[in-house]
């Protein structure tokens, strides 16, 4: 193709054993725009981590205007003119614009003094070139709004000879007005010759602003298109998706019991600051509840706040229809609410410690006498429930930290079963597992249903609220959706209003 | 193979060297193998011992206390103070010890409500509580040392019972004590998890703050006994006293073995490590060796000891220690 900026042909990638890339080919022209889309884990990051030279791919050939080029780190990946734009935006927020754009690149007038003259007349002519002559040069980028820092960014990527822009979820903190002023933008630079990959799983936005799409699907292309009057939403959701075999979970099939917690109209800020709103839902005993939604749109907050972790800004809690106030893990605790983190090494273990002392981390009194340690309590205590969780005796006395990460997720777990907890929230629990550990953790989290426990899963698979839960919620941009009873729902409707395409009740 | 697993353990990799230089010096003077001298040497690192023992807790809970040196001048100048408002009775002398003591902990308990609740590092937390500490002494006691205090007092802390001295048995129970606490109470294992991974402490649930405001009143109590044994067995109260005695503290706990980091700390080593400062102080002393090279030595043997006990020393090259104590480097 004659007007082909870049080519990434047959890119395979693997982390440690599992395909996260097979075989993909992706064809960049020269002043478009190019959507590429697909769920979580389809292989977006890291076909643009490639591009950036963050990580190697270990098959395939990348060709910018067909040259072959090898890109061996983010500087390579510079000098030919790529430029990521992630999320975090990558800006100094106490430098002032004019800093930022020239950050490691000063202007400088003979050899040691800076050239501010120069600097900001370039700045402001960029400024200008993209619309924005209101962004003052000496501001601080800390604080401009969100929409304005991205274009700093922008600029700063021009200046360094950006020819295509790999832009990962651009509005995700933008309004409606910001995001007619960026599209307006990354038009002027596709009217320039540069190319922009972009990101989104805001799917009317990527119909709007693209020319061209690559869809991804469990790491493989599967389709590369031009957009037309023809593509809308549900065409696009049903290539991600496809037609998959629903995979087997064990859930538990015990009758649920009366109501456990009830959460009323929460609202609560997520990680970028946005308010997240009219939270509610209820868990029964002997109950699984799935909270599902894509990633970014608040599920690990939302266990935060319930556990005391996070402000809650509004809203109430309900424990056995009596108030109860959250405000610290401590109120959870005594309220026998369990938490499994998503992060596991940085707030599930202690990981210098054996794993028999971080099971019993929550439980002390209950192996104490007027705070003196018995060992023999404790050790009972612990293997009581180990069989459960096919735990070997042999991990007790091992540091947490030479545990496998599914044995170190049972260790989290064992920990809240044995603090007698009755509500139990896991966030993310099969994240960072291997396969087999992962079908194991399910039936664990089964199990503990049956246990009368009340269990509340916050996960951005949802092939695995799907399968494990009895009740499922769907948390997207505009608000909760649900509940869902198990089977009213398949993958597909499930897809549909996570990106937000129809609304189910 | 069980020796040094042995060794490593239960923390005796400092008895090598311990030996070493106590068969050196019965060799190259005199005067070591002494029972005055022993008792010498007990004497000295008891105070050493006290404060060590606190700050071993500390340590392994994440956290530091720079200003234990001046909270020994302040408690011997408080109670000299007593004293010397007239004081006197049976009573005075129970009195004084419990006001020794309330001094001592209260300024811990201080130095835990900035860091957990204002949430200052302790490191800059406690280094201006120690100047502050270190200026009310000097005011208090009017800049001068401050004697005149009953021998009922001083003979609590000074002199020998059983044959042994006061001091030394002190430090001795005390160890015990703080041995028991960190290992076998809800409270150690909370120290030592804390030190681990605060984070994952605070989301199970415990109370952080509560534990750290324990953790520093305890390490000021220990050092308000360390003033009191300091004072009467030096039968003066100075506003200057304690200089240095923190960081000798540190200097003991890190070469025992209980890192830095937190999270796992011994109790049995900080002795150790206390015994062999020690005995290499005393044997600069016998052997004659000049005042001024003493710091030197002590130095370098706080550097010594530390780099060998280091993870990438034991890693890079098969360390002396790893050889005798089998010392596991951690794990990435």
């Amino acid at each position: 193709m004659p007007d082909t900026l870049l080519r990434m042909e047959k890119i395979c990638k693997s982390f440690g054993g599992i395909l996260a890339l097979k075989d993909v080919d992706f064809h960049l022209r020269k002043g478009e725009v190019h959507g590429l889309v697909g769920e979580n884990g389809a292989g977006k990051s890291t076909l643009m981590k490639i591009l950036c030279g963050i990580i190697q791919a270990e098959r395939g050939k990348i060709f910018l205007e067909d040259r072959e080029i090898h890109i061996a780190n983010p500087h390579a990946a510079q000098g030919h003119g790529i430029a990521m734009i992630p999320q975090e935006l990558l800006l100094v927020r106490e430098l002032t614009v004019m800093q930022n754009l020239f950050l490691g690149r000063e202007l400088r007038a003979q050899r040691v003094f800076l050239n501010k003259k120069k600097m900001r007349e370039m700045t402001e002519e960029i400024l200008a070139n993209l619309d924005s002559p209101h962004i003052h040069p000496n501001a601080l980028v800390g604080t401009l709004p969100k929409a304005n820092q991205q274009i700093v960014a922008i600029a700063r990527r021009l200046l360094q000879k950006g020819r295509i822009f790999i832009m990962d979820e651009p509005t995700a903190a933008l309004t409606q007005k910001e995001t007619e002023t960026l599209f307006r933008i990354i038009r002027k630079l596709s009217a320039a010759g540069c190319s922009t990959v972009y990101i989104s799983h805001r799917l009317e936005e990527v119909l709007e602003i693209c020319d061209r799409f690559t869809v991804l699907r469990d790491g493989s292309v599967v389709k590369d298109f031009k957009n037309s009057a023809e593509v809308d939403t549900q065409a696009l959701i049903c290539l991600m998706v496809g037609s998959r075999i629903e995979e087997e979970f064990p859930h538990s099939t015990a009758q649920r019991g009366r109501e456990v917690l009830r959460v009323d109209h929460l609202a609560f800020r997520n990680y970028q600051g946005a308010l997240v709103r009219d939270i509610s839902f209820s868990i029964h005993e002997s109950e699984v509840v799935g909270i599902t939604g894509l990633v970014g749109v608040g599920k690990s907050e939302l266990g935060q706040t319930l556990m005391g972790l996070r402000k809650r800004i509004a809203g109430s809690f309900f424990i056995d229809a009596r108030p109860v106030t959250i405000r610290s893990p401590m109120d959870a605790l005594r309220n026998r609410i369990g938490y499994v983190s998503e992060d596991r090494r940085e707030e599930g273990l202690v990981l210098a410690l054996e794993s028999q002392y971080n099971m019993t981390l929550s439980s002390l009194p209950q192996i104490s006498t007027a705070s003196v340690l018995s060992s023999s309590r404790e050790r009972k205590l612990v293997t009581k429930f180990m069989d459960r969780l096919s735990m070997k005796e042999q991990y007790l006395d091992m540091e947490a930290q030479q545990l496998s990460g599914g044995n170190q997720q049972k260790v989290v777990i064992l920990r809240q079963i044995i603090s007698d907890a009755r509500i139990i929230l896991l966030d993310e629990p099969t994240k960072g597992i291997d396969v087999g550990a992962k079908s194991e953790v399910s039936r664990i989290i089964g199990e503990l249903s049956q246990g009368k426990k009340a269990i509340l899963i916050l996960s951005s698979e949802p092939r695995e609220v799907l399968g494990i839960s009895d009740i499922i919620y769907v948390l997207t941009l505009t608000g909760m959706q649900g509940p869902f009873k198990r089977g009213d729902l398949n993958y597909s409707q499930l897809m549909a209003i996570e990106f937000g395409q129809t609304r189910k009740n | 193979m069980r020796i040094r697993a042995a060794v490593s353990r239960f923390h005796l990799e400092l008895l090598f060297p311990i030996i070493v230089i106590a068969s050196g010096l019965s060799v190259a003077s005199p005067h070591f193998l002494n029972l005055q001298n022993f008792v010498n040497i007990g004497n000295q690192i008891a105070i050493n011992v006290i404060i060590a023992l606190g700050m071993t807790l500390l340590i392994t809970g994440g956290g530091i206390d720079l200003s234990v040196g001046s909270n020994v001048a302040l408690t011997g100048v408080i109670v000299a103070q007593f004293f010397q408002m007239g004081a006197h009775g049976a009573g005075s002398v129970l009195l004084a010890i419990l006001l020794g003591l309330g001094v001592g902990v209260a300024i811990g308990v201080v130095n835990g409500l900035i860091i957990s609740l204002l949430e200052v590092p302790p490191f800059i937390c406690t280094l201006g509580t120690m100047t502050t500490l270190r200026g009310l002494a000097l005011i208090a006691s009017n800049g001068r040392p401050i004697m005149g205090m009953p021998d009922r007092f001083l003979n609590v802390f000074y002199g020998f019972a059983a044959g042994i001295p006061k001091p030394v048995i002190t430090a001795l129970l005390l160890s015990i004590l703080v041995a028991f606490i960190l290992n076998k109470t809800t409270f150690g294992r909370k120290t030592k998890a804390i030190g681990g991974n605060e984070r994952c402490v605070r989301v199970c649930g415990i109370n952080i703050v509560g534990m750290k405001i324990l953790m520093y009143g305890l390490v000021g109590g220990l050092a308000g006994m360390a003033g009191l044994v300091l004072t009467t067995t030096m039968a003066t109260a100075e506003p200057l006293a304690g200089t240095w005695y923190e960081l000798e503290a540190i200097a003991v706990v890190v070469m025992g073995g209980t890192l830095l980091e937190g999270g796992k700390g011994t109790i049995l080593g900080t002795l150790f490590g206390a015994l062999l400062l020690g005995l290499v102080r005393n044997g600069l002393n016998l052997l004659r060796v000049h005042a001024t090279y003493h710091t030197l030595v002590v130095g370098l043997l706080i550097l010594f000891s530390v780099v060998i006990s280091s993870d990438s020393f034991a890693g890079t090259t098969r360390g002396l220690w790893s050889r005798i104590g089998g010392r596991n480097p951690s794990k990435k």
